[in-house]
């Protein structure tokens, strides 16, 4: 099996620890073609070497991991994101939701099955740690009536307080009775929704601070 | 330093009194006049009774308006009213010269006017309706012919227009630069109790940090102890932050993630929890919390698993959890005086309600929801 094969794989983390812990987890199905530790070089280098999937930490050099998303996506639409964090900032959530990232891990439960969350993403699933669940369902509590944004759906509430709750896709595909495909969609549909309420959280709360916004 | 706010005149504390002050000097102004214009009549006898006893009416008018209106700031200092009272000041300042009348009668009038004038502007206005009330003074006084001393008197009303006008508006320069220095204060105080709070915090996670990395020092060559090292040190970092997060002094989730350390502790688990929300912890919340320690010592103990998920939403009014392990399971069918069945027995004690859910190899999952 050649190089060429492998899903191309670039790194942005700011901690040489971490870097190192997801290389060793990566190493084997993937190709690492790079890896950066701030906003700056990262969003060089990955219009550079356009990698088919982008991990990448949240609080680095110079920004955040937003950032890195926001401009790369001005000129390459179709790099995915996977973002690993150590945050259990709801604010941090709130950011990479806003930008459109495909899923969010907390780092504490990467492990082993780094390089499945990895593939998941490829294929154009969503994949989201328990951590990051039960923040989606504090930004779903916190849409007020009068922003005009839609709460979630009975079965996004269901589907996302199910993996609050540990479930893995597949269990939530059988505890509700739908396939894991169907589970997808949903957690695509919610990231499409909190999204939406996250920037309008996150203007408000610029408002509130004076900052002006710039929205492109 | 201080920044003047920018707050409207009537909003100022001490408006009130700039409002009785106003009111008082009308009424007695008022009261000045109507003392000469009684004596007319018998003291003037070619003075025109109509024109005299109608400008007292139009003062009358006037002052009572002034008393109504000075309920309503906002009035007292809109722009119609003033000029409404200055045409009222003028017409009784000139109903001497109308009524023919010998002595000036308008009293006090004018002048209250100009304090009106200082009330709603500030004092360059103050001084234009002075000037005003002088020239036009000094104009009757030229008309009637009564002589150039008592129509330099009427320079009272400039003396008065500087007076008024400077002490209202250095009343409301001092009581601004009085609640700037007050909001200044306010934010050096919050600002220094956030920095105490920070220094605390970064006190306590330095020991804590530090006293594990020695101990990690010391057990290097030691897996299992390493690994439980720096699990309890995660345990306490995020337990420290909780309790500094929360804004209960005694709070539910910093509780329950205080009965999950101890679990991990004795039982050598990892409990995984997403906690949402928090409330304040009372005797009936601190109960629930017992039906959680149980089920999570459950998973702990008979699971056969070591790692145990918790998740929790906490609310003043409600608190729901769910324990769930993928550990071995039991048969509900085969269970008839079990563990989960003292769970129930207790949870309704406390006006709980348990649901617990097994299947043999499949793990377990026991819901509690407390909605008192």
């Amino acid at each position: 099996m050649g190089a060429v094969t492998k899903p191309r794989i670039f790194i942005v983390e700011d901690e040489a620890l971490s870097r190192a812990g997801v290389l060793h987890f990566l190493a084997e199905g993937f190709d690492v073609v790079g890896e950066a530790d701030n906003v700056t070089d990262s969003v060089a280098m990955i219009r550079n070497l356009i990698p088919d999937l982008v991990l990448l930490d949240l609080r680095i050099k110079g920004g955040s991991g937003a950032d890195v998303i926001t401009q790369v996506r001005e000129t390459h639409a179709g790099i995915k994101f996977l973002a690993l964090t150590v945050s259990t900032n709801r604010r941090d959530v709130e950011r990479l939701l806003s930008v459109g990232v495909d899923g969010y891990l907390t780092k504490g439960v990467i492990g082993a099955d780094l390089p499945d969350r990895v593939t998941e993403t490829l294929n154009g699933g969503r994949p989201i740690s328990k951590q990051v669940a039960g923040f989606v369902l504090d930004i779903d509590a916190d849409i007020t009536d009068e922003s005009g944004i839609d709460h979630l759906t009975g079965r996004q509430h269901e589907v996302a307080r199910l993996i609050a709750r540990g479930y893995t896709y597949r269990e939530v595909a059988c505890a509700l009775d739908i396939s894991v495909k169907t589970v997808e969609k949903h957690i695509t549909l919610i990231f499409d929704k909190l999204g939406v309420a996250s920037r309008h959280q996150l203007s408000a709360l610029a408002y509130e601070q004076g900052l002006v916004e710039t929205d492109p | 330093m201080a920044q003047a706010p920018n707050i409207p005149n009537h909003d100022l504390p001490v408006d009130r009194t700039l409002r009785r002050f106003v009111v008082m000097m009308r009424v007695m102004c008022w009261v000045w006049m109507a003392l000469l214009v009684a004596f007319v009549p018998s003291t003037d006898p070619g003075a025109n009774l109509i024109v005299t006893f109608g400008a007292m009416l139009l003062a009358t008018v006037g002052m009572g308006a002034t008393i109504w209106v000075a309920q309503h700031p906002r009035v007292l200092s809109s722009t119609w009213f003033v000029v409404s009272d200055a045409a009222v000041a003028l017409i009784v300042a000139s109903s001497t010269t109308l009524a023919g009348a010998e002595d000036l009668f308008h009293g006090g009038y004018p002048i209250s006017t100009i304090i009106v004038t200082a009330y709603a502007f500030n004092l360059r206005f103050a001084m234009v309706t002075a000037l005003t009330l002088a020239f036009h003074q000094i104009g009757v006084h030229i008309i009637d012919e009564r002589g150039v001393v008592p129509a330099l008197g009427s320079s009272v009303f400039i003396v008065l227009g500087i007076s008024v006008g400077w002490v209202f508006d250095n009343l409301r320069t001092q009581e601004r630069a009085r609640i700037a220095a007050e909001d200044e204060l306010q934010q050096i105080r919050a600002a220094q109790i956030r920095h105490e709070e920070r220094s605390e915090l970064a006190n306590r996670l330095h020991d804590s940090v530090v006293q594990t990395l020695t101990a990690l020092r010391q057990d290097a060559g030691n897996p299992d102890r390493v690994r439980y090292l720096a699990r309890r040190q995660e345990r306490q970092m995020r337990q420290t932050i909780t309790e500094f997060r929360s804004p209960f002094a005694r709070s539910v989730r910093a509780r329950l993630e205080h009965i999950c350390d101890d679990i991990e502790d004795v039982h050598r688990v990892e409990i995984d929890s997403v906690l949402r929300g928090d409330a304040s912890l009372n005797d009936d919340s601190e109960a629930v919390l017992g039906l959680a320690r149980e089920a999570l010592v459950n998973a702990a103990k008979h699971s056969g698993v070591d790692t145990v998920d918790l998740y929790g939403e906490l609310d003043d009014g409600c608190i729901h959890v769910f324990v769930r392990d993928r550990g071995r399971g039991f048969d509900p069918a085969a269970v008839v005086d079990g563990q989960e069945h003292e769970l129930v027995k207790r949870a309704s004690a406390v006006e709980a309600s348990v649901n617990v859910s097994s299947q043999a190899g499949e793990g377990t999952e026991v819901e509690i929801l407390w909605e008192p």
